[in-house]
């Protein structure tokens, strides 16, 4: 845990698959792609190295619930643990940076607060409250990240590429891991480098990418 | 033990769901393990996990539903087809084979899908009354006001009504063609997205614009009531007839042609993004007033698929009149099959809920585990 937490304080894109998947459109923790929400770089990271989809698309946080009136502006312990929720995010988050003047895609190149890969062009977030009862592992994940950066907040996106359903078996997880640009995969305890992978032929990302219709 | 399984298939996003002796051991939907999105065809690798997560065989089931009444329907395909005549006769003609060939022959599909184990009756409710106990039945309140907004069912587009205990009760409803959901998802094809998928690009892509088209949308798309109801315009729209969302006078209305797919979006695309985002917000936070108003209880339940606009849920938190929120986390059509289990359970068995203070939904974690 402390080894991956770190992982992602360093830029590393995280492929994480624990326990049952999720029934609903959104990946909650248990089939996930995670990553830094401090870093400037990651919302066109993830858009564009890992996920092969539109750079405009917008990436939404877990946060511990303990802290989410922190970060949101929501009550105290807000709950909600299935990320159907858009809150603002606190104005003292925000950056000073203006966005008078910029339209468009170009709002994107402002940092936009203390956790711009999650905050939207508007300053809103999609916001799923991370609690000890429901999320197990992926709570003691985000636990450590707090712990070694004192910032409960992650990045959480779906864990597949654009137009493929989301990962269900080790295999599928596999596959994304070998197909794109992802560092490091988690799969209950085990931990798999992008490095220490054979560099086996069958994972090209021409040919992972073309088995699915762009949604 | 009794063992309910649901199932819904053939729209989009097929799933199943099973429940044992009214607890959810386990759901899923079908194109996680077929690997093709929103995959719709019958829901065999969803419910072969469900039985086996049980560790049951397909004999063992004591009841099977289905989320909806397909001959109801037949029904408003073929009033609207004819309706239409002759122009629609090229969307009859596609979505014809698919009926003749396997809706109208669903129990016979089902029970071969249990591997003819199961010869017990088959529970069809009505679409929205699924979409409506998959809110209200796992929700953390023993009273709820209940509102379902989505694409369109048999007729319903939107539905409310109450729930209290083990029984919900939908009083009233909007009636197709006037769609909240339909009407989302033609603005959705109008600037390049991808119908019943890029609903959630359309939500992401408003905070780029302006919402400059919001009075053209009022004026000309459609008649909104003080009550969240609302009539369309029906010669703005395609979907009734043909195989598009909009007809050429919506985009002699908006001055150019539906965005073309894989382009990039324009300011002009965030613009009417932001629009129909707003007037979206503006429905719901009518209805919920409304219904509010006619229900006179302080907790709310949504689902169906436009409960799925979490910007739309924010504002509702926030500005609305309900003070607490749960929504169904599979509210579109995935989450019919957990609906219509728990419909046979509490409300056909009479069964009571269990008051905890939390939901049962389990984190919607209720998918395969691998170890």
């Amino acid at each position: 845990m402390k080894a991956v937490a770190g992982h992602m304080a360093n830029e590393k894109v995280v492929g994480w698959m624990q326990g049952r998947m999720e029934f609903g459109p959104r990946a909650l923790g248990s089939r996930s792609i995670v990553g830094d929400a401090r870093s400037t770089k990651m919302q066109t990271v993830m858009n564009v190295k890992i996920k092969f989809r539109e750079s405009f698309r917008p990436f939404a946080p877990s946060v511990l619930r303990s802290r989410v009136h922190e970060y949101f502006e929501v009550r105290e312990e807000e709950d909600s643990p299935y990320m159907l929720l858009v809150a603002g995010v606190r104005d003292e988050k925000r950056s000073a940076d203006s966005m008078d003047g910029l339209v468009g895609l170009d709002k994107l190149r402002v940092k936009r607060s203390e956790v711009p890969a999650i905050t939207h062009v508007d300053y809103s977030a999609r916001v799923q409250t991370v609690d000890p009862d429901r999320h197990g592992r992926y709570h003691a994940l985000i636990t450590e990240f707090e712990r070694q950066t004192g910032c409960p907040v992650i990045i959480n996106t779906s864990f597949n590429v654009r137009g493929e359903p989301i990962v269900c078996s080790p295999e599928h997880a596999y596959r994304v891991f070998m197909a794109t640009n992802m560092d490091i995969l988690v799969m209950e305890r085990f931990v798999l480098r992008k490095d220490d992978q054979p560099k086996a032929d069958g994972f090209s990302r021409e040919e992972h990418l073309a088995k699915f219709d762009l949604d | 033990m009794t063992a309910i399984l649901g199932i819904s298939a053939y729209y989009h996003d097929s799933a199943a769901a099973l429940l044992m002796d009214g607890k959810i051991v386990a759901a899923a939907q079908e194109e996680r393990f077929t690997r093709k999105k929103h995959d719709h065809r019958f829901p065999q690798h969803a419910i072969d996990y469900c039985l086996a997560e049980a560790g049951i065989a397909p004999g063992d089931l004591d009841y099977v539903g289905f989320y909806d009444k397909p001959l109801l329907k037949f029904e408003r395909l073929l009033e609207t087809y004819l309706g239409f005549c002759p122009r629609g006769f090229s969307s009859f003609l596609k979505a014809m084979p698919i009926w003749v060939r396997e809706k109208l022959h669903l129990p016979r599909l089902i029970r071969k899908g249990l591997s003819k184990e199961y010869g017990r009756q088959i529970v069809f409710p009505e679409h929205h009354e699924s979409h409506a106990a998959s809110a209200f039945f796992p929700s953390p309140f023993q009273e709820a006001a209940i509102l379902t907004l989505d694409g369109v069912g048999e007729w319903a587009t939107a539905s409310f009504g109450l729930g209290r205990g083990n029984r919900i009760e939908l009083t009233h409803e909007l009636r197709f063609p006037h769609s909240l959901g339909l009407l989302y998802s033609a603005f959705t094809y109008y600037t390049g997205f991808r119908v019943n998928s890029g609903e959630y690009k359309l939500m992401g892509l408003a905070p780029y614009g302006e919402p400059k088209y919001i009075d053209l949308i009022k004026e000309h798309l459609i008649d909104l009531k003080a009550d969240g109801s609302f009539r369309m315009d029906q010669s703005y729209f395609n979907y009734c007839q043909g195989l598009t969302m909009t007809s050429r006078k919506f985009d002699r209305l908006f001055g150019r042609p539906p965005r073309k797919p894989e382009t990039d979006p324009g300011q002009m695309d965030m613009d009417i993004a932001a629009s129909i985002q707003k007037v979206t917000e503006e429905i719901v936070l009518k209805a919920a007033e409304h219904v509010h108003a006619e229900t006179g209880v302080d907790n709310l339940v949504l689902a169906g698929g436009v409960a799925l606009n979490c910007v739309g849920n924010g504002r509702l938190l926030r500005e609305g009149p309900f003070e607490n929120i749960w929504i169904q986390p599979a509210a579109g059509d995935a989450g019919g099959a957990l609906g219509v289990a728990l419909l046979i359970w509490h409300q056909l068995l009479g069964k009571p809920r269990t008051g905890t203070g939390a939901d049962v939904q389990s984190g919607t974690l209720l998918g395969p585990k691998f170890s």
